[in-house]
């Protein structure tokens, strides 16, 4: 009775009211602590959560636009894009680091120790390693990969620029870095019609990555880059830097530039300069930097004796010369009190317009801008386009230096040897499209290696390169003689016949002097020829500047017969039908005397001819604009 | 004129068709089920269907761009072995090739025969043949009317 009792006693008692507060304190206190939770999790720690939430399920990516290839012009590639991979590891899945490494290691061709310390973490937060740095994998690499099946061993897709020819035209396409940047040559010019503009997709996907189909997007597609149809011919510019390496080993030159033009347009057919690089692997130049910039467009030099078809275009448009006009050349010009000798040294007595050229003569070049006047010279100076950027499509394109009346420092001393190619700096395409002007009925145009661009995927033509004219600089008739004349100086000059059998060649030989810390390099020379072909319908100019030539300094013994070289195969090449009766044998061009019992020479390779170095100047001006150089052959 | 009203209509309606307003709950709920069973179902059938299409395009995707891959790689190694330098090298150590002579060109009195520029004369000349005995006649007289 005392248990039941109790136990209806118990029922009965009212809770303690300190009991219920404590309940009731507990269960708030656990409340706001869920509240507290709650808060942190849904309101401060939100943004890295949701973060989070959306890399595990949310697809959002750049979509790479397609780069356009680079074609020559007749269609043939020259720099396409190839799909290669990254090699990536998720750390998470790597068990056994060594023997991943020991698997990988033959496959991607880098040794298993390195390969095992990229495996083996080094940080705890970090899952996913790139390996092998910054190298993509070949195509080949990627398949051996895949075939392994290696658990958390991932390829991640890439583009990889190639250029199929390697080395060939590497300064007029240029290269593209890892981060697809297009740099140099059409490659940096043209980087925003090539590249194309990137797309972006904004999707949900599953645990395996795939995108879900009917979740929410948002994809904005890339626009693909444009193809560029160059107005390069691989044909002429493998040629072109052939004949070019073949001058460079045969002189041990430093370095040279070979540009072939089509007048009547201004399109370039080819463009190859020494050193050269291959854009494949351009990461292997990291050294020397200098060798991506092209130096037919941003190297200036001082032209020597090729400047005087300018000085003589010049005095034959103002009607002060005809081809027959004679002067008395007593091989010295004495200027501001500088004595500037001939080439040789020689005094060639009475002398025509056609013979000054012939002979190259320096005096009679100076005689005959003295005749001009300051003023009307570097006028033709600069309406041939010296002095500023000729507009070429290529990036780095330099203006030459000029040095006019108007400039601090200058001296009559400067027109006389400007007059023979001293003492003004010009770019190697300035210097072939002022001859380019001469072969096109005086007419200049603007040069340009991007005949169009097509919409890769229409086919259509976006845009079309028109050839453009810049300005009349020498009248029809003055450009006829001037030709005529300078097929004179070709054919009838030191090394004399035809250039090439069965065609008439105008052209002008040059030998400059080299600048180094304001004086004259006394051993080295810059030996170029520009040369016109057919001279009686000129189909193309060639301009071959041979650098520092070690054998030989003159452009005729070292230039000359390397575009002997280049227009005999390019006339075939072409189809040029011949002008001239073609000779039964194959000659070489027949040179000055040789030696009684001399070896015959080597075809389109004149015999050695040690030439008269002139004597020095009574007194040796800097070099620069006012120098008078004892060559300019 | 009477106005019928709307509730007069209702009740017109549910005096006539009495089985479809009177339905027991049971009946009610079980039909709300099933409707909403079908409606689930119907649902799911074409999410399911769209996320396996969208598979299938993430697959034909995949594909695609393989094909891609594929085609590129084949575009770059015919570039390469077309390169000017393998050529020569080629052409003069495999094959024993050797730089072609100097052409020799003949010089004819008369310019070679221009087969197409004859066809067209010949077309030229068909078109413009004497109709009528005028232009006959003329022709024999060597007096052709002028083109």
């Amino acid at each position: 009775m005392a248990v039941a009792a109790g136990a209806t006693g118990a029922r009965a008692t009212p809770a303690s009211p300190l009991r219920l507060a404590f309940l009731f304190g507990v269960i708030c206190a656990a409340a706001l602590g869920l509240v507290a939770r709650l808060f942190y999790w849904q309101i401060y720690a939100a943004a890295p959560l949701q973060k989070q939430l959306n890399a595990q399920h949310t697809l959002d990516e750049q979509v790479p636009a397609r780069r356009g290839s680079i074609y020559d012009r007749n269609g043939d590639l020259l720099a396409g894009n190839l799909s290669v991979d990254y090699l990536y590891a998720d750390l998470t899945q790597i068990k056994q680091p060594e023997q991943v490494a020991a698997r990988l290691a033959p496959v991607v061709g880098e040794s298993a120790e390195n390969l095992r310390s990229l495996l083996t973490p080094s940080e705890p937060n970090r899952v996913y390693v790139r390996l092998l740095g910054g190298r993509k994998l070949t195509p080949e690499q990627s398949e051996a990969v895949r075939s392994l099946h290696i658990p958390g061993i991932f390829l991640e897709p890439t583009t990889k620029r190639v250029y199929p020819e390697d080395q060939l035209a590497a300064h007029v396409l240029g290269f593209v870095d890892g981060e697809s940047q297009g740099w140099y040559g059409v490659e940096g010019q043209y980087a925003a019609e090539v590249g194309g503009r990137p797309g972006h997709l904004r999707a949900e996907r599953d645990t395996a990555g795939n995108e879900i189909g009917f979740g929410p997007r948002e994809f904005e597609p890339p626009v693909d880059g444009s193809d560029l149809v160059l107005t390069i011919d691989r044909t002429i510019q493998y040629i072109a830097e052939r004949e070019l390496d073949r001058a460079i080993v045969e002189h041990k030159a430093a370095g040279g530039t070979v540009i072939v033009m089509q007048p009547h347009t201004g399109a370039l057919l080819a463009m190859a300069s020494r050193p050269a690089f291959d854009p494949n692997r351009y990461e292997e130049y990291a050294d020397h930097p200098e060798v991506f910039a092209n130096p037919a467009v941003s190297l200036q030099y001082e032209p020597g004796s090729t400047f005087k078809i300018v000085t003589m275009a010049a005095a034959l448009n103002e009607k002060l010369v005809t081809p027959e006009t004679t002067y008395l050349d007593t091989g010295v010009f004495n200027v501001g009190g500088y004595a500037l000798h001939n080439w040789d040294g020689k005094a060639n007595g009475v002398t025509t317009m056609t013979q000054l050229l012939e002979k190259s003569s320096n005096v009679g070049a100076a005689t005959v801008a003295f005749k001009l006047g300051r003023e009307r010279f570097y006028r033709y100076v600069s309406l041939f386009g010296f002095g500023k950027p000729t507009g070429i499509d290529l990036q780095g394109e330099v203006a030459g230096t000029v040095k006019d009346p108007s400039a601090r420092g200058w001296g009559e001393v400067d027109l006389a040897t400007n007059a023979y190619g001293q003492g003004i700096s010009v770019t190697p395409i300035q210097m072939i499209t002022a001859a380019a002007a001469v072969a096109n009925g005086g007419i200049l145009m603007r040069p340009y290696v991007v005949d169009r661009i097509v919409d890769p995927a229409s086919g259509k033509v976006v845009r079309q390169t028109q050839p453009q004219i810049v300005r009349q600089v020498i009248g029809r008739d003055t450009a006829a003689t001037l030709l005529r004349m300078l097929v004179s100086a070709a054919e009838n000059g030191e090394t004399r016949g035809y250039l090439i059998p069965g065609y008439h060649v105008a052209g002008k030989t040059g030998t400059a002097s080299i600048p180094v810390n304001g004086a004259y390099d006394p051993n080295l020379t810059i030996a170029s020829f520009v040369g016109i072909v057919p001279a009686n319908d000129p189909q193309f100019v060639v301009l071959v500047k041979i650098d520092k030539p070690t054998d030989e300094p003159w452009g005729s013994l070292i230039a000359k017969p390397a575009f002997s070289a280049i227009a005999e195969e390019l006339t075939r090449y072409l189809k040029i039908r011949p002008t001239e009766p073609m000779p039964t044998a194959r000659p070489g061009p027949t040179a000055l005397p040789t030696p009684a019992g001399a070896p015959a020479a080597p075809r389109a390779v004149p015999p050695a001819v040690t030439p008269i170095v002139a004597p020095t100047p009574l007194r040796t001006p800097p070099a620069g604009a006012t120098a008078a150089t004892p060559r300019g052959r | 004129m009477e106005m019928v009203k709307p509730i007069h209509v209702a009740k017109l309606r549910r005096a006539r068709a009495p089985w479809v307003f009177e339905l027991h709950p049971v009946t009610l709920v079980l039909a709300t089920l099933v409707l909403v069973s079908v409606t689930s179902l119907l649902y799911l059938t074409q999410a399911s269907r769209v996320a396996a299409t969208g598979y299938d395009i993430s697959s034909a995707e995949e594909r695609r761009a393989e094909l891609e891959r594929q085609q590129q790689l084949l575009i770059i190694q015919k570039a390469r072995l077309e390169a000017m330098s393998r050529i020569e090298r080629d052409a003069t150590t495999r094959l024993g090739m050797v730089p072609a002579p100097l052409p020799e060109y003949l010089r004819t009195r008369r310019p070679p025969v221009d087969v197409e520029a004859a066809i067209k004369r010949a077309e030229q000349a068909a078109q413009h043949a004497p109709r009528g005995w005028r232009e006959r006649l003329q022709q024999a007289l060597g007096l052709e009317a002028p083109r």
